[in-house]
């Protein structure tokens, strides 16, 4: 290993102009990349993970994407992993920030989950970028959006021309098939078709006791004024019970339909509008043989649209006005219990009230001075329901006093309606934040991310409690690529999260930090990339006397990029020092040391 | 543990070391372009100015100091405006730049400034360096090349990928 990177410094130190023209055209070169720049338009602290980090990290789950970003932290269970972030408790995380998949918005309206790990909607590879806008994104995405979003951009036809076929093989008997299709056509849209698959038994538990699959399909037509794309996932997964014989399936099944329009009205007006349906679907299964068993489905329904109209027609403006109407249509809970000694059937079936949304919305994007920019804009919600009326405001300020650095100064009021599970609510759940962030360019690719913010939630929705919590935090992150293709990018966040009778939250730790390197060890064709994911001690409950221990998670993947013609291949190796572990002496226990191996080969 | 190493092994005796990183390449392409293309007479004293739009290639830069090109000391710079950018012999602007780099260009116009570019999204730029199968290419603009007042040789132009009059 040392010497292969000694090769490669020996490289750099070699003086190129020296090299004549025509041997320069034949010389393969070493990718550099620029760190991302973000493509949403929030003055939060973004973080951005893009499909190099994928490839290169070797991500299976949305979950492992975000474990790896600033200040978020993603615990599993036996079925679902959950999301904790900004001093908010990961089991309470989901539903306060939403999940969009090229501006869909994913999460159910049943429960407020957004389908983190082998559940999730989308295969990974599928996916162009990540961006996670924390803070309160209600004025921007809508009622839900309370503590930010996690924006999910899918790849395009052209990013895998070609038929891609990949084999994975790991840990605990797991195996993964994957076959996608995509191509720009000649009409010049673009075409993305896949289909994968996943089994193993069991994630976490001893082989046998926790079996999981799924299923998902994706396609995606992509032409220069509109868009349509559909995607469905299934997974179902046993949870391990104590005795032998019975069983206990889960199945989650999310699917949905998205159409997208674009034109321009005029020179300074275009439309942006989008449609879609969506489902999900949560089943459980239990059966104890020859005894009794138990089925249920929860089934939520939606369908809905956004008009938007962007004007240009002032000078140092961009005005944003748009509609929006969601429908949840249908809301319902239905069961049947099989008592097999005494022969007797009994089943339920109800629905719950629709509920309609319609939103309307407007922001400013104003260009003070060329180095002052002032973005503000409110969203008025009305629902069919006890809510009523809810109202998102939100403004900020952004001065780039040089070049190099720029500064964002944001508050706002974000809402939340309760899910249907969450029963019927007369107030939504209401966050005012406040967030101060620098971005500072340290020379050549090098960037650093500074974040101070404070959050305020009142009228909490939550089990038992209604009081209002306090966090407060802050955060710093560098990033820096080199140009042998190295990248670098690492970060601390401090939490502190109070309720309003002072005491700490429970699943919310203090101290957060990631490590994450990547580096080519042999040209590029051999990557190692190296993580590790620092979680400070915590509460394993709101009011409990004794803390969880603090772990560090290591993960490593090599990754050998066209090892023969069209060939990649990487091993990934997750928690390599089995630190997880710990977290069996709690009610979430994680998965420990496992291993994978994926093949991927594309036919072009 | 084993198997990892053997399967390391198996990986490691593919592979070749003879590529480069990204900007060492492009930073001695912009030397080459330098090397095979004629100023006018203005332009044929002083120092030799490469310029770079917003952002160097880091220290893939530091190759082309000290070097010397049609008898004049290179001098490499950073620019953020058009006024600077006139007194460049060659001007590189990055990808992620396209619509300042557009501008940038239109307000060029007339001044003999070889413009350099990485971005296919950048259609008036004279010469653009692209990715191309693991090796790095270059496409030719002959038109703006020539309404600047400068000449590239014939050994550029048969090298290139594409070269459009």
């Amino acid at each position: 290993m040392t010497s292969s990177l000694g090769a490669l410094e020996n490289n750099s130190a070699t003086d190129a102009t020296e090299i004549p023209l025509e041997e320069l055209l034949q010389t393969e070169y070493i990718p550099a990349s620029h760190i991302a720049n973000q493509i949403s338009n929030a003055a939060s602290a973004v973080s951005i993970v893009t499909a190099q980090d994928i490839k290169d990290y070797g991500y299976r789950t949305l979950s492992e994407i975000l474990s790896s970003m600033r200040g978020l932290h993603v615990p599993q269970s036996y079925t679902y992993s959950f999301l904790g972030g900004r001093g908010y408790p990961s089991n309470e995380y989901a539903g306060r920030i939403i999940v969009l998949i090229d501006g869909y918005r994913a999460d159910d309206s049943m429960f407020g989950q957004a389908y983190l790990g082998n559940d999730g909607i989308l295969d990974v590879a599928l996916i162009d970028r990540v961006e996670y806008v924390p803070g309160g994104g209600s004025a921007g995405y809508g009622d839900g959006a309370l503590l930010g979003a996690i924006n999910i951009i899918t790849k395009k036809g052209s990013d895998i021309s070609g038929t891609q076929v990949a084999l994975g093989f790991g840990s605990r008997h797991g195996r993964q098939q994957r076959v996608s299709f995509g191509e720009k056509l000649d009409n010049g849209a673009n075409l993305l078709i896949s289909a994968s698959s996943f089994n193993a038994n069991g994630s976490i538990e001893k082989d046998g006791d926790n079996d999981e699959e799924n299923k998902r399909l994706f396609a995606k037509y992509d032409a220069e004024s509109f868009s349509f794309q559909g995607a469905y996932a299934k997974r179902q997964i046993n949870h391990p019970t104590y005795s032998a014989i019975d069983s206990l399936v889960y199945g989650d099944e999310n699917a949905f339909a998205l159409f997208k329009y674009n034109t321009d009205i005029a020179s300074a007006l275009k439309l942006s509008s989008s449609f879609w349906y969506g489902h999900y679907i949560y089943s459980s299964d239990y059966l104890d043989p020859e005894v009794y068993r138990y089925e249920s489905e929860n089934i939520a329904q939606w369908h809905g649209g956004d008009a938007k109209l962007i004007g240009t027609w002032f000078d140092n403006h961009t005005i944003s006005l748009g509609v929006g109407y969601r429908h949840d249509y249908r809301w319902q809970d239905r069961g049947t219990s099989f008592d097999m000694i005494f022969n007797d059937v009994d089943s339920y079936d109800s629905s719950y009230q629709p509920r309609k949304t319609y939103s309307l919305y407007a922001y400013d994007d104003f260009a003070i001075s060329p180095s002052l920019s002032l973005n503000y804009g409110v969203r008025y919600e009305k629902s069919n329901n006890d809510v009523k009326r809810i109202l998102s405001p939100r403004a900020s300020l952004i001065y780039q006093p040089w070049d190099e650095s720029i500064l964002k100064l944001s508050t706002g009021v974000s809402n939340r309606q309760a899910t249907q599970s969450e029963g019927e609510w007369d107030k939504p759940e209401r966050a005012k934040t406040e967030e101060l962030v620098l971005e500072q360019q340290l020379g050549w690719q090098t960037k650093l991310i500074g974040s101070l913010y404070r959050y305020r939630i009142s009228d909490r929705i939550s089990y038992g409690n209604t009081e209002c919590i306090i966090a407060r935090g802050a955060e710093v992150e560098i990033e820096k690529h080199w140009e042998e293709g190295i990248r670098l990018r690492t970060s601390y966040a401090r939490q502190n999260t109070k309720n309003s009778n002072g005491e700490r939250l429970g699943q919310s730790p203090s101290h957060l930090a990631k490590f994450n390197l990547s580096t080519p060890l042999w040209n590029d064709q051999l990557r190692m990339s190296a993580e590790a994911q620092y979680t400070g001690k915590y509460l394993p409950y709101t009011g409990s006397s004794n803390y969880h221990d603090a772990y560090t998670v290591v993960n490593l993947n090599l990754l050998a990029r066209k090892i023969a013609p069209n060939l990649d291949i990487n091993v990934l190796a997750h928690d390599v020092f089995k630190k997880s572990d710990k977290e069996k002496t709690t009610y979430l226990p994680q998965s420990g040391r496992t291993f994978w191996l994926q093949l991927e080969y594309t036919f072009q | 543990m084993r198997q990892l190493v053997l399967f390391l092994i198996f990986v490691v005796s593919f592979l070749r070391a003879d590529a480069l990183p990204e900007y060492t390449i492009k930073a001695a392409y912009l030397y080459n372009f330098a090397l095979l293309t004629d100023w006018h007479d203005g332009k044929m004293s002083g120092d030799f100015n490469i310029c770079f739009y917003k952002e160097d290639f880091g220290s893939a830069s530091n190759a082309l100091n000290n070097k010397v090109l049609h008898n004049q000391n290179v001098k490499i710079s950073t620019v953020t405006t058009a006024e600077e950018t006139k007194e460049c012999q060659i001007v590189f602007i990055r990808e992620g730049e396209e619509q300042r780099g557009e501008k940038l260009i239109q307000k060029l116009a007339g001044t003999s400034v070889l413009i350099v570019s990485e971005s296919p999204k950048i259609s008036d730029a004279h010469i653009t360096m692209l990715r191309d199968n693991r090796k790095i290419a270059f496409d030719i603009n002959l038109k703006p090349i020539k309404a600047a007042d400068l000449s590239v040789s014939s050994r550029l132009l048969k090298l290139a990928r594409r070269v459009e009059q």
